[in-house]
């Protein structure tokens, strides 16, 4: 009896699996084909879309891999996390700006080493287009790549933020953004002394 | 440490800002963030500014972990004369010796008329000034400033001293120790702990580069075999006779007592920042890097250097070297060096692991990593030198 009920097991086990079955059939093919690189990497894994909701009610929709550059996200993710997404401390404005810089930086680099060069070039000088933005929004870009945990924006945003303020004086610094000096003028005399180093002798 | 919102403008001593909100941006910034931004400013000239800014600029920038001190002139403690203090090291000024001469009296008598290094890396640092002007003056005294022309030069130890946290620390002198004449290559990378702990060196006798594209894609098949030389790596004989080996000697020599100076000197810097995780004191022509890791940092606490009786520099221990050799060496971006040499050197006694292929991935910087790692596979030569 045991071996008459073979074939029929046999039939359907393989009606169970056949979707699942033709799913791979075609997944194996696209990737072996590989008509445009990176595609096969996109059409597996982008198919599920996390909503983003911002401090000020706007809402975004993106693909998962994107949502993924933010660690804070992907610990979402992982541990569960179905629904749309609340994210109290940062604006529409900003997570829009955020998400242009995930979009971009996902797929990172092309499948050989010769490319890997020319396409770090290129995501180069898209960083520095990109980070080309007022005062304010560099700020906010820093907040929210920190709360987000985004250590590429987050790196970028600082880097820029150093080098703009790196060769101006205390007086320059302060005057471009907007920062009190609280030191009493003996302090400040005190606190110039104790680093005169720093301070080129005609200044 | 607690921190207030300022959000009165009548209190405000500067004059309004132009064009842009009065708002003091980095007051949305927490501590941790404005830190991040220090880090990556790292020269600490600017962070010496940045105390001026504001009491809390101040009180954040003895917490910057990453630092960078930019040395802007050496001044030496010799008292030769100014005119001698760098010396060339072509084969022309090197005296014969005997052929029995072991390397220890090769030193002797070659190297101490040809070159003296820097015996006081603790005056270095001052106000910009131009590099003509740098080598003016020298001094017997060492000690935390020195007055030099009415300028007061300031040591990194003393420039140091306000920063309580440094993990990474990066010191760049303005110029190699060694002088060697135009067209001709020479770079040291060397680790230590309390005493030399790896040191590689590669020099060519001359290098042209060249931009032409025909040269790379014929050089990429034969980069052993160049103007129809001998290709089974071998040194040509020539090599002995000409005064080839003997350069290759000095310049060993020149670059382990460079490195053992740079070594020194960074004893109280080291002594004085437990928090170190890595050390690194190159030069701004690109010649010497010495750098230290977190254990080579705790062993040089532990085991106090052993110095060199003469001269204010480590003792360099008994040696093992190892010398490639190619009379001619076409690199794959055009590049040509003649009388390429690599060499690599540890204690006799170094208990360490051979690791030489990771090493010299990141030793020297492209193009002359391809030009060590096309070296390497020649045929190697083993040399033995005492302690110095």
């Amino acid at each position: 009896a045991f071996v008459e009920n073979i074939p029929e097991i046999y039939i359907l086990s393989l009606l169970f699996f056949s979707p699942h079955f033709l799913y791979l059939l075609i997944s194996v093919s696209v990737l072996t084909m590989d008509p445009i690189p990176g595609l096969s990497k996109l059409t597996v894994s982008s198919s599920k879309k996390i909503v983003l909701n911002c401090s000020d009610g706007k809402s975004f929709e993106i693909d998962e891999a994107v949502a993924r550059k933010s660690k804070l996200i992907a610990d979402m993710i992982e541990s569960g996390c179905d629904g749309p997404i609340p994210l109290q401390n940062v604006t529409g404005k900003t997570l829009e700006k955020v998400i242009e810089y995930c979009k971009r930086h996902v797929v990172e680099f092309g499948p050989s080493d010769e490319d890997d060069e020319e396409a770090a070039e290129k995501l180069a000088i898209w960083d520095a287009e990109f980070i080309k933005v007022d005062e304010e929004t560099i700020f906010h870009l820093i907040l929210a790549a920190n709360y987000l945990n985004i250590e590429g924006l987050l790196s970028l945003t600082c880097k820029t933020v150093a080098d703009y303020i790196k060769d101006k004086t205390p007086e320059e610094v302060r005057q471009i953004f907007g920062i009190e000096n609280d030191y009493t003028p003996e302090e400040e005399e005190a606190v110039r002394k104790e680093n005169v180093w720093a301070f080129d002798p005609n200044q | 440490m607690s921190y207030l919102l300022r959000s009165d403008p009548v209190s405000r001593i500067h004059p309004e800002p132009q064009g842009l909100d009065d708002f003091d941006h980095f007051d949305l910034l927490p501590d941790s963030l404005l830190l991040l931004i220090f880090d990556k400013v790292a020269d600490v000239k600017d962070l010496g500014r940045f105390c001026i800014v504001s009491r809390r600029f101040h009180s954040l920038v003895p917490f910057v972990e990453n630092v960078l001190v930019r040395v802007d002139c050496v001044i030496s403690d010799d008292d030769s004369s100014a005119d001698d203090r760098r010396f060339s090291l072509n084969a022309a000024s090197i005296s014969e010796a005997g052929a029995g001469a072991t390397f220890s009296a090769l030193f002797r008598l070659v190297f101490a008329p040809i070159f003296k290094p820097f015996q006081a890396l603790g005056q270095l640092l001052g106000p910009k000034r131009p590099s003509s002007s740098s080598f003016d003056a020298s001094f017997s005294a060492l000690g935390g400033e020195i007055e030099q022309g009415g300028v007061t030069h300031h040591s990194p130890t003393q420039v140091l001293k306000n920063f309580a946290e440094i993990r990474f620390l990066r010191i760049e002198l303005p110029t190699g120790e060694l002088g060697i004449e135009d067209g001709v290559l020479l770079k040291w990378r060397a680790d230590f702990g309390s005493t030399l702990d790896n040191c590689m060196i590669l020099g060519a006798s001359s290098v042209t580069r060249s931009n032409s594209n025909s040269n790379s894609s014929m050089n990429l098949e034969n980069p052993l075999d160049s103007s129809g030389n001998d290709d089974n790596g071998n040194i040509p004989e020539s090599f002995y006779t000409n005064g080839g080996l003997k350069l290759r000697v000095v310049w060993t020599i020149s670059s382990l007592i460079a490195a053992s100076a740079r070594h020194y000197l960074l004893q109280p810097i080291i002594t004085e920042h437990k928090t170190l995780d890595r050390l690194v004191l190159s030069d701004a022509d690109g010649q010497g890097v010495l750098s230290m890791n977190r254990e080579q940092l705790e062993e040089l606490r532990v085991t106090p250097l052993s110095a060199s009786s003469a001269s204010k520099r480590t003792l360099v221990p008994a040696l093992n070297m190892r010398l490639w050799y190619a009379p001619q060496l076409d690199l794959p971006d055009g590049t040509v060096l003649k009388g390429a040499t690599l060499v690599a050197i540890r204690p006799s006694e170094s208990k360490k692991e051979v690791c030489d292929a990771s090493w010299l991935a990141d030793a020297f910087e492209e193009p002359f990593g391809t030009a060590a790692k096309m070296l390497i596979k020649r045929r190697t030569y083993c040399l033995e030198m005492n302690s110095f």
